[in-house]
């Protein structure tokens, strides 16, 4: 009898991602010898989660006037997020219909710019008395942020903007770790 | 994929079905849940993240029965 034993120990963070464990077996089969031959290959892998979360600070925003608004959203979790979908809801006004534009900037909002430039549009434009989810591709790292403004137009009466997040680990781009080999 | 974490048996692994001295390769993937969504900084609940567990895996090899072929 051939006994193989595969003793494997690695720990790694793994989010959306698989553990491939692998194994080689060398075949002892020996045609035409007496009985029959068998063996056995074991191992075992620790395997780790990680955490996909992330916040926005403020979650409400209420315009008076057609002035731009921001708003930070931070990566509260334990891996990078390439993707982030933001759930979008605007009151109806008592008067007028306001549009909304929601912008994202990898640096924070000066002025109304995003750096240099007018940084990039999420989703399409917005109208009161909707409720939308619209997706962001900007990468942040753990700990780090994403800059937010909304950019009103129309606005005569007061209308009020609720920013919500929302991960799915399937939009993600997170490959698979192997961690034994 | 192997849901119900019993054995299966394994009837396409050719290296072994070969000559003596093959090396056949072995793969074991482990997929987490890929539909858990988080809101507002919150993780579901029950939730899968933040956890850990052992993946343990046996692999039994038995030498196929004898057929007899034309000397």
């Amino acid at each position: 009898m051939t006994v193989h034993h595969l003793h494997h120990s690695a720990r790694r963070t793994a989010a959306i991602a698989a553990v491939l464990l692998c194994a080689v077996f060398v075949a002892p089969i020996h045609a035409g010898a007496a009985g029959r031959v068998s063996g056995t290959g074991i191992g075992s892998g620790s395997v780790t989660s990680g955490k996909w979360l992330a916040t926005v600070s403020p979650t409400g925003m209420t315009f008076t006037t057609a002035t731009d608004q921001t708003a930070t959203v931070a990566n509260t979790g334990t891996i990078a997020l390439s993707g982030i979908s933001y759930k979008v809801t605007v009151s109806t006004p008592a008067s007028g219909s306001p549009t909304f534009k929601l912008y994202t900037c990898t640096v924070a909002w000066s002025s109304n710019k995003c750096g240099s430039g007018t940084g990039t549009q999420v989703g399409s434009t917005l109208s009161k008395g909707s409720t939308t989810t619209v997706g962001s591709t900007v990468a942040i790292a753990v700990g780090a942020d994403e800059y937010l403004q909304v950019e009103p137009t129309g606005v005569t009466s007061s209308v009020t903007v609720t920013l919500g997040t929302s991960i799915n680990p399937a939009t993600q781009l997170r490959s698979p770790i192997p961690t034994n080999h | 994929m192997n849901t119900a974490g019993t054995a299966v048996s394994l009837s396409n692994i050719p290296s072994l079905i070969a000559s003596t001295g093959k090396v056949a390769h072995v793969q074991v993937s482990l997929g987490l849940v890929a539909t858990e969504t988080s809101t507002n900084g919150v993780a579901p609940t029950p939730t899968i993240q933040g956890l850990s567990t052992t993946l343990a895996y046996t692999f039994t090899e038995q030498q196929r029965v004898g057929t007899a072929t034309n000397q």
